[in-house]
């Protein structure tokens, strides 16, 4: 059994039912000072055991983070390389398509000319008034520096700014959370360090001297080393910004006749075959032309593992959703249950939110081209957690999302997420809605997302929170 | 005569030349994948090809049609200006001024080696019909795209639009239709199409089981009295150099040397396996699939160097992190008969359980064993193994159309 006190409660939610909320990226500037603090404030830290609260703490470090606290080099060493490295090394620039115009330079934040990020200080609130409150306590600290505020934002029925309901499948962590559907329930260690894995194994977890675990926090191993990472978690941190008109504009010409005249059904076909799902957050039957309604218990659909849809006449092979999770769809596989099993071998618990206000408050499509571009901030504060960031979080933007080759696909990207490639390396930029008689295909689909910061961070457990609080200065 | 053949060519760097030569395999690299500057030229047997410089050996390899013989004849026939320079830098090349191509294709034949295990992904094409196949495939993309949006033309019966096609490809000159002879042929039987073969397969595979139970007992013995080592050929090359090989967009090459485990035992259980491995990818995963991988177009394993050491080569689709956890999820008792003779492999036991199935151990161990690819090429860079299987299937049916109805070739767009 998992010791949810021991777990910060970010893993096990979102916390998604309270509205008001800010991640503060932070410098340490005085590390004794800080660690003071975090001492006498271990216990405001939200952990996984409490349920219900009205507001919430947690606290992520990078690598430069954990450094100004004096964990010593080799220790940083016995983290994920990923982490070790963050996001921005030219080769993982290139891996997770953040070239061209989302590369580093362009970035508000996390880019190695910018001020070093060292560690996510995060909390939601039921009030707008107690969000302030906390923003402003932190940002009067004199032993940090606060680099960015950044403020989520809920939009109606659960939706991102394009108007789709998002966060509807997500895997359940065993021994965290309760079942819902089978395929779905993950081994723990996919998630929280320490704990066996979908291969049956516990992966590499990082360790410290377990001389520097003075008041003996940690759990240690065979040889003899202080397991600091158990019961932690990696989170990863991607600012995406969304241009809403650009996604709708390019449908509405896609789906205009020879007249020039716009139809708003297969424009808003068009949408949801891109993203996979209609805006509901219904599933898209093969053959149908028009977004069913929603009853109360008629919601969003997450049983299907698409054995009913294996050549994508309802949700296309290359849509949005298909990528991020292809569940059955096979890969040389000859059962649905393989092809399962490898799928979950590379999931992420998905902790997102938007921010910005939304084009127009309906979310609408007509009202969002009449509206036309406002040139406003909005988008998705990516969040996601996972054990192993090459093989989860990497594994799934370079092989699901930016592949364009992914399944049998010839030269196709994500519609909505993909970095699509330059305009002269037309390799890439299509998709292909699967029906009868043939394929449609829309072509050069233009990038509707652009990344502005990002970030790797640790997401300690409770003890090892302490541990870093108690750890000595160097001398 | 082969259809398609492992080439492997392993010569010795004269002393202080590697780095040289390195220098100029990277930059022949560089100009053929930044600048579209094929050094092969018209010369287009090579499916892959690589050259590899490791300590003080080049190693060329290449997956090509026909024989070896003939393609290393035809290769110093028609690329002596781009091997001269490359082997000038290799004991033993003729003199400058007295090579020539006789000279020259004698010097790659003496110095090849053999190829132990080698996969083919798709057997019967030569690089010529593959890139015959995908110039079809775009075409009709192409010609699709056109009409995609033609209310008229979707109402057509699936016939009618393959004749329109036909048509389309008619006018476009290219040569969709000509019955290829070796088209459907080339296969060698599979055990399940060939009777008589099954029963002495059987018995081999019987006989060769019983005999590897003894070998497999001794092994386990031997296994507890071996000192557990690090593998001493730790990868030179930066980890961020090996990095950017893997992000090749589409395909990457791999290229890992192992030291294998001394003594007489792990020589034979690693030829015995690889055997094995050599028959299965003959006989049963001859279709573009190893096991359940569809993703590798060609890969092969070599014992070099007198026995000392494993070279393991490969062209796969997409990334690292995924051909790797197909191995892990797929192959991994085949790569733990292989690679478990290897020395600082995650443990086995049994020869083929354990090893390649502790994932985390499994990776660092591969990653380690790698070396950086100076030189790769492939023939057909935009295309992955089930583009090409596809392409091949778009074709069959121009052919001759009882190969499928018109309605399930349309989904092949």
């Amino acid at each position: 059994m998992i010791d949810k006190q021991d777990i910060q409660g970010f893993i096990k939610q979102g916390y998604g039912y309270l509205n008001y909320g800010r991640y503060l990226l932070v410098k340490i500037v005085d590390a004794a000072g800080f660690k003071q603090w975090l001492e006498t404030h271990i216990d405001d830290i939200s952990t996984a055991a409490q349920s219900d609260l009205k507001q919430t703490f947690n606290i992520a470090f990078t690598r430069s983070g954990l450094q100004r606290l004096s964990l010593p080099e080799d220790s940083l060493q016995s983290f994920a390389r990923e982490w070790y490295e963050n996001m921005v090394t030219p080769e993982r620039s290139y891996r997770l398509g953040d070239t061209q115009h989302n590369a580093p330079e362009n970035w508000q934040w996390g880019a190695p000319h910018q001020t070093t990020i060292d560690a996510l200080l995060f909390g939601f609130f039921e009030t707008s008034k107690g969000c302030k409150a906390w923003q402003q306590t932190i940002e009067s600290f004199d032993f940090l520096e606060v680099i960015e505020v950044i403020e989520p934002r809920n939009l109606p029925q659960f939706k991102e700014h394009f108007g789709f309901r998002d966060g509807i499948s997500q895997p359940t962590v065993k021994g965290m959370h309760k079942e819902k559907e089978k395929f779905n329930a993950l081994a723990t260690g996919e998630f929280i360090l320490g704990h066996k894995n979908e291969y049956d194994e516990v992966a590499p977890c990082p360790v410290v001297n377990t001389n520097l675990d003075k008041h003996l926090q940690l759990k240690t191993n065979r040889q003899g080393d202080s397991l600091l990472g158990f019961n932690g978690s990696y989170l990863v941190f991607r600012q995406l910004e969304q241009d809403v008109h650009a996604f709708w504009d390019y449908v509405d010409q896609q789906s205009k006749d020879e007249y020039n005249k716009s139809h708003p059904q297969q424009r808003l076909l068009f949408a949801s075959k891109m993203v996979g799902r209609w805006p509901n957050g219904k599933m898209i039957k093969p053959g149908a032309t028009a977004q069913p309604s929603t009853g109360i218990s008629n919601g969003p659909e997450n049983q299907f593992t698409y054995e009913n849809d294996t050549a994508g006449f309802g949700c296309p092979i290359g849509s949005h959703i298909r990528r991020s999770n292809p569940r059955a769809t096979l890969d040389g596989q000859k059962k649905a249950k393989d092809a399962i099993k490898t799928a979950n071998r590379h999931r992420i618990l998905r902790r997102g939110r938007p921010y910005g206000e939304p084009i127009v408050s309906s979310m609408q499509a007509d009202e969002i081209l009449e509206k036309g571009n406002d040139d406003a901030q909005r988008g998705l504060l990516f969040l996601c957690l996972n054990a192993d960031i090459a093989r989860q979080f990497e594994f799934v933007q370079q092989t699901w999302l930016n592949n364009s080759k992914f399944r049998s696909l010839y030269t196709e990207v994500d519609p909505i997420a993909g970095i699509k490639p330059d305009a002269e390396h037309l390799l890439g930029n299509h998709f292909s809605i699967q029906g009868k008689p043939f394929r449609q295909r829309l072509r050069q689909v233009p990038s509707f997302i652009t990344m502005k910061g990002g970030a790797y961070f640790f997401l300690p457990s409770i003890r090892a929170l302490k541990f870093l609080s108690t750890l000595e200065d160097e001398a | 005569m082969e259809f398609q053949s492992p080439v492997l060519v392993i010569t010795t760097i004269k002393s202080g030349r590697a780095e040289a030569l390195t220098a100029l395999l990277r930059e022949l690299n560089h100009a053929l994948w930044e600048q579209d500057v094929n050094p092969f030229g018209d010369f287009n047997l090579q499916h892959f090809a690589r050259w590899v410089v490791i300590n003080d050996q080049l190693i060329f390899a290449a997956a090509v049609d026909g024989s070896a013989e003939d393609y290393l004849q035809q290769l110093a026939r028609n690329c002596l200006e781009l091997l001269t320079p490359i082997y000038e830098h290799c004991e033993n090349f003729p003199e400058s001024g007295s090579s020539s191509t006789e000279s020259v294709t004698n010097y790659l034949i003496t110095h090849q080696e053999q190829t132990h295990m080698f996969y083919h992904g798709l057997r019967n094409r030569r690089v010529a019909d593959i890139q015959l196949e995908s110039q079809i495939h775009r075409s009709i993309e192409v010609f699709l795209d056109g009409n995609q949006d033609s209310n008229s033309f979707r109402a057509n019966n699936p016939t009618t639009i393959v004749e329109t096609i036909k048509a389309h490809l008619k006018g476009t000159g290219i040569d969709y239709d000509s019955d290829d002879p070796h088209f459907h042929s080339r296969l060698p039987p599979s055990i399940k199409a060939a009777a008589w073969w099954r029963w002495p397969a059987l018995i081999g595979i019987v006989l060769g089981a019983v005999l590897l139970v003894p070998l497999v007992a001794y092994k386990e013995w031997r296994e507890r009295r071996e000192p557990s080592e690090q593998n001493p050929f730790i990868a030179d090359s930066q980890p961020s150099e090996l990095d950017f090989e893997e992000i090749q967009a589409i395909q990457s090459p791999m290229t890992s040397i192992v030291t294998i485990k001394p003594g007489w035992f792990r020589g034979i259980t690693l030829r015995l396996v690889l055997w094995a491995i050599q028959m299965l990818a003959d006989h049963y995963y001859n279709k573009g699939r190893l096991g359940s991988i569809g993703s590798i177009h060609f890969a092969r394993w070599a014992i070099i160097n007198n026995g000392r050491h494993l070279l393991f080569l490969s062209n796969y689709d997409g990334s690292w992190e995924s051909y790797l956890g197909d191995f892990i999820d797929r192959a991994a008792h085949g790569l733990t008969g292989v690679w478990g003779n290897a020395v600082g492999f995650p443990p086995s036991k049994f020869l083929l359980w354990g090893g390649a199935s502790h994932a985390a151990d499994f990776k660092a161990y591969a990653k380690r064993s790698q070396v950086a690819t100076h030189f790769w090429y492939s023939a057909y860079p935009q295309l992955s193994m089930p583009n090409k299987l596809n392409n091949r299937s778009i074709r069959a049916f121009l052919i001759d159309s009882k190969k499928s109805s018109a309605k399930h070739w349309l989904r092949r767009f």
